[in-house]
């Protein structure tokens, strides 16, 4: 059995699950801020036990879409994660599921608890590991400060926020806390685990309070008292603060909710659970719950999608909407599907469109080592994708790198690709590439300081002011103005971090590529195309020069006319 | 050769003091700087002036090392009054002015205010800002400290990017400036500057942006000979304010960067011609009465070491000398206490804080500073003294009673120890990472996940639990931002003080000091119990535990001083 991710459309979004195992169904909530990355072990578990497990990524965290409408404002501390219900009842509709078990961490056992008291009908049993009981004045204390803002800032010092936050919540309990009383008795966390816990803190963004900061209010006895469904309550061990589990028992816990008291391992911890639920759900004999297409194939808008191929899943957006040959986009070595979505939006509802995250890079499985990160390792993995969509014939659209990729995949399989676009050309001479290798890719790699993260930002915002980005001298001189607003250069940053050293390999496979014979030999129409103020913008002219036999064009300041450009030589 | 350049403080009546560069001889010529830089950065215009003038650059209160006594800032008006208290305090009626940036903008409010006090007046970077509301919005960034280190990383941000849009915040390709980026190291020293400022370094500049306006420049009437500076970032502000029109007393000096001190130069003797004006007198002392902590140079080997401290109180004077990555502002607190009881000084040994470098950096050993330290103390008259040493400033007072018995009375010596030579190597190893300045600042967030580690593990960068050290508050932003303002002073070098701490011969050494000596340290130092093996290899010595406070450890030294 292996766990998957999927997405399940819901009214106007779609959540992200992980699913495995076939029986009864079991939803796992995660804790704040995190995803269903945390359930994994749970899931696995429950699989094993002969149940479905079905791992949600909370609205507004891992990949799931954000509330619809946004966090709704006045609402009081008991109903604060009541926003959050509704889109869970729609994921039990869409899966077919009436009735299922809820077990939920934290944050997550918070959103169990609130979701079968409101909706008993649909919750079988609702389990919390672990939850508590805080008084108020208490919570506001715990609160304080605990919550920084973390909008990207132009100068990329958000990042050292986000670190500073990830990497002290294993040094203080509340991290925030200084005083000797609240230090954590433990080995600080290595960089790789604070680098973990800070992509899942910067998919959730500054909105990362919205599920996290309510959820320490629910924590109350007289909410989890009211509970009428068969409930039980994990008193872990090994958890560190024992005392606020014992407040809530010491509250007083109607007889429908079981205390479960494992010993202090996390196997224990979730044996336990799991124990509990063979003994009094399994024999209920629920149905597996349906397995809904993750898109509305319909719908005129880009949709998230995980594709199974060999070995794991690849992450891709894409409209299905439309009539002809779908167009599929490529991104550069660095980046994700989320850099192409933009050359894509003007198709979407004409043409069938498709956006790959490449193996390795930003939400898809790690299928390539770094060793194995070519540009026809990249061509071969986008077929397999593209063959899993049913997908025979296709027009490129490649940004940078993800033209050579185009220029593979149609060498790979004569015929099947019909046009490919350069937007941006990555042409090099002999001369130019021992200073790329030496020097475009510096390492990224976690530090336990996080200063890689001042040196990720450093670069993606040079590469919008130089060219190559550490010329940072007169003659390295960009032109035009600079993409250098928080927001986009923490897009790019994101997306860095997310494929780590490897990116090392992907700018070198293509750096490396042989570009002037793959465009000569190719018998696809190459379109060469940029813009004239672009740093990258002599290298049209490079290629036109090295192979007579591709088009070229100049695109135009907006990127949403650059459709124009393309359907011209999509038409040729 | 350009004449020599000295350092000084004029202290104002009420203790607060100016810091100021000079140099040469003839009549006096004031100096001001861009901010939020100090007279540091106007030492090219000193040395082209110092011939003809006795140049006297000072550091803008609340800029540099001066103290901000600012208390009206609105329009530079209060600025234009500190140089007019600046002028009275060196015995100056008259003066040449030369203002560059904001200097130029306080230059000009003071030539409004006080016309009668300039002979004439040297305008560069200057212009009309009238109607450009791309400027402000975003220029000015809140760099107060914070826990995660990245007020840092803000203040670098401005800094380089000053190389490369102005507006330094523009993201516009018209607002690009045509030239290189700054080096890392010329970055460092300008996110020196603005720590020194601190949170408030906007608040001359600020004004001085305010003010830049033809309707104010014009109602300048001294003789004004305006660089119009083809080269600066500045030109089409400047040209605007041509533009606009100037009265008859302006005289614009077409000129580049690199002609420009030549022109204003030349442009100054035509002026004065034939006629002689008198020099200032030489400058006072640097401190005066006053129960404040005052800043004071000692001159050594051609240099000039900051001191902190305080004259006012009788009997032999306490010495406090710091940490290897520090400076007397991080000793400053223990010696208060006794301010007018007995002369206090904390020094900043060379390198460090804001002394001149001059340690032979091949050479950096406690030997070595003690020499330099007692030619200091022997230069300012002090013959006898008790010494404070904290962590490495021990062996440098241990070093100090070696090689001038007479000098030293006492030593106090807080955080000594003998590192054995495993301990040794891992310290050497580990503890001093490299903060020299690199092009994307990540050797802020290294200096300052150091500093903050330094109150949370023993030694830092043992991130485990048998490195945890039970501090009262892990996490003090005020002194880890001290701290590491100060490292980045020092730079590099820290790591060869340190290494001389732990590599002093400590067994050897402590037990043959001749004077009465203390061992002492508070229970929280993670080095405490090296205070126990001092005393089993060196039994002459006493020891003694500290209160938490620094400002309390008076009370245990003090008495071991008297006797």
């Amino acid at each position: 059995m292996t766990i998957k991710r999927l997405f399940v459309p819901i009214t106007g979004a779609q959540l992200m699950v992980r699913r495995v195992g076939e029986g009864p169904p079991v939803v796992l909530m995660h804790p704040s801020p995190q995803s269903s990355t945390f359930s994994i072990p749970m899931a696995n578990k429950l699989a094993a036990a002969g149940f479905t497990a079905i791992a949600v990524d909370t609205p507004g965290y891992g990949l799931s879409d954000p509330l619809v409408g946004g966090y709704p404002a006045g609402l009081d501390r008991d109903h604060g994660l009541d926003p959050f219900l509704p889109p869970l009842v729609q994921l039990l509709d869409s899966l077919g599921i009436a009735k299922a078990a809820f077990y939920g961490n934290a944050t997550g056992a918070e959103v169990a608890h609130i979701f079968a008291y409101n909706h008993p009908d649909r919750a079988a049993v609702a389990m919390m590991d672990t939850a508590g009981h805080n008084p108020d004045d208490e919570v506001d204390k715990i609160t304080a400060g605990y919550f920084p803002d973390v909008t990207p800032r132009r100068d990329g010092g958000h990042l050292l926020t986000y670190w500073d936050m990830c990497h002290f919540l294993g040094i203080y309990a509340p991290w925030q806390f200084t005083d000797h009383e609240h230090r954590l008795q433990v080995d600080a966390p290595n960089p790789e685990r604070t680098q973990r816990v800070m992509l899942e803190y910067m998919r959730a963004g500054p909105a990362y309070p919205t599920a996290y900061r309510p959820a320490f209010y629910t924590a109350k006895g007289h909410l989890i008292s009211r509970l009428k469904v068969p409930a039980t309550l994990t008193r872990w061990e090994g958890k560190p603060n024992l005392a606020e589990i014992d407040a809530l028992i010491a509250y007083g816990l109607p007889l429908n909710i079981t205390v479960l008291r494992p010993g202090p391992s996390m196997d224990q911890r979730f044996d336990a659970s799991v124990d509990y639920l063979v003994k009094n759900y399994l024999k209920t004999g629920t149905p597996a719950p349906k397995h809904p297409d993750q898109i509305d194939r319909t719908a005129a808008r880009l949709q998230k999608v995980f594709i199974d191929v060999p070995g794991g899943q690849v992450f891709a957006r894409v409209c299905m909407a439309g009539r002809g040959r779908p167009i599929l986009a490529l991104h550069d070595p660095a980046g994700s599907s989320r850099r192409v979505e933009s050359l894509l939006t003007p198709y979407v509802g004409d043409r069938p469109v498709i956006a790959l995250d490449h193996p390795s890079s930003g939400e898809s499985d790690k299928l390539l080592t770094r060793e194995q990160i070519s540009t026809e390792a990249y061509a071969k993995a986008s077929w397999v994708a593209l063959d899993s969509l049913g997908i025979k014939e296709i027009d490129i659209i490649g940004r940078y790198a993800g033209g050579q990729v185009g220029l593979e995949m149609a060498q790979q399989r004569q015929g099947a690709v019909k046009h490919i676009v350069h937007a941006g050309v990555q042409i090099f001479t002999d001369g130019e590439r021992p200073d790329l290798l030496a020097n475009y890719t510096p390492s990224i790699a976690p530090t336990w300081d996080g200063r890689h993260l001042m040196t990720a930002w450093g670069m993606m915002r040079d590469m919008a002011l130089f060219w190559p980005w550490y010329n940072r001298t007169k003659s390295g001189i960009v032109r035009r103005d600079a993409a250098i607003d928080g927001n986009t250069v923490h897009a790019r940053v994101e997306d860095l971090l997310k494929i780590g050293d490897a990116y090392q390999n992907a700018y070198a496979a293509s750096f490396n590529y042989p570009m002037a014979e793959r465009l000569k030999a190719s018998t696809t129409p190459n379109l060469m195309a940029d813009l004239p103020g672009a740093a990258s913008y002599s290298r049209v002219a490079m290629a036109k020069a090295a192979a007579p036999n591709v088009q070229t064009a100049d695109l135009p300041d907006d990127i949403r006319a650059w459709r124009g450009v393309f359907d011209k030589f999509f038409a040729s | 050769m350009p004449a020599p350049i000295t350092k000084h403080f004029l202290p104002l009546a009420d203790g607060r003091q100016i810091h100021y560069r000079r140099a040469g001889s003839g009549p006096p010529l004031i100096i001001m700087h861009p901010s939020p830089n100090s007279s540091a950065s106007m030492i090219n215009a000193i040395n082209a002036f110092s011939d003809a003038f006795t140049c006297l650059a000072i550091d803008t209160p609340g800029y540099g090392i001066s103290d901000d006594f600012v208390d009206d800032p609105d329009m530079l008006w209060g600025y234009a009054d500190a140089l007019a208290k600046f002028l009275d305090g060196l015995g100056i009626e008259k003066s040449f002015v030369y203002g560059a940036a904001t200097g130029a903008q306080i230059g000009i409010q003071f030539a409004r205010k006080y016309p009668a006090r300039i002979h004439a007046f040297l305008l560069d970077g200057n212009g009309d800002f009238t109607g450009d509301l791309d400027i402000a919005p975003g220029y000015f960034q809140d760099v107060t400290p914070v826990r995660d280190g990245s007020h840092l990383i803000r203040i670098w941000d401005m800094c380089r990017q000053l190389g490369v849009f102005f507006p330094w915040q523009s993201m516009r390709g018209a607002d690009r400036v045509n030239t290189d980026v700054g080096s890392p190291e010329g970055i460092q020293r300008a996110v020196n500057d603005y720590l020194r400022a601190g949170p408030g370094y906007k608040k001359g500049y600020y004004e001085a942006m305010r003010v830049e306006k033809w309707e104010y420049t014009r109602q300048v009437t001294v003789p004004v000979f305006m660089a119009r500076n083809e080269s600066s970032v500045l030109f089409k502000y400047t040209q605007a304010l041509i533009d606009k029109g100037l009265p008859v007393n302006f005289t614009v000096l077409n000129c580049d960067s690199r002609t420009r001190y030549p022109m204003q130069l030349t442009a100054l003797k035509g002026w004065i011609g034939d006629r002689t004006f008198p020099a200032p007198k030489p400058s006072p002392a640097d401190t005066s009465a006053t129960s404040r902590m005052q800043n004071m140079y000692v001159k050594a080997r051609g240099g000039f070491l900051r001191a902190r401290a305080n004259l006012t109180g009788k009997g032999r004077p306490i010495v406090a000398l710091h940490d290897p990555a520090g400076s007397s502002l991080l000793v400053e607190p223990m010696l208060v206490p006794w301010i007018g009881k007995r002369p206090v000084i904390a020094l900043d040994l060379p390198g460090n804080g804001e002394s001149d470098n001059v340690i032979e950096p091949a050479n950096i050993t406690s030997a070595a500073y003690a020499a330099i330290v007692n030619d200091a103390l022997a230069g300012a008259g002090i013959d006898q003294s008790d010494v404070i040493g904290r962590y490495s400033g021990g062996p440098v007072a241990m070093e100090m009673s070696f090689a001038k018995p007479s000098l030293v009375k006492h030593l106090a010596l807080s955080g000594i120890g003998a590192y054995e030579a495993a301990e040794q190597k891992t310290l050497l190893d580990n503890y001093t990472p490299s903060v020299a300045p690199v092009w994307d600042g990540s050797h802020l967030a290294t200096a300052w996940a150091m500093m903050r580690d330094q109150g949370l593990y023993w030694p830092w960068f043992n991130r485990t639990r048998g490195g945890i050290v039970p501090s009262a508050n892990g996490i003090d932003v005020a002194t880890i931002h001290l701290r590491v303002t100060e490292l980045l002073k020092v730079g590099d070098q820290y790591q060869k003080a340190y290494a001389a701490m732990w590599t002093y011969p400590m067994r050897e050494r402590l037990p043959k000091v001749a004077a009465p000596t203390l061992v002492c340290m508070p229970a929280w130092d993670p080095i405490y119990a090296k205070m126990a093996e001092c005393k089993a290899f060196a039994p002459k010595v006493g020891t003694a535990d500290l209160p938490a406070k620094m400002a309390d450890w008076h009370a245990v030294i003090d008495p071991f001083f008297a006797t």
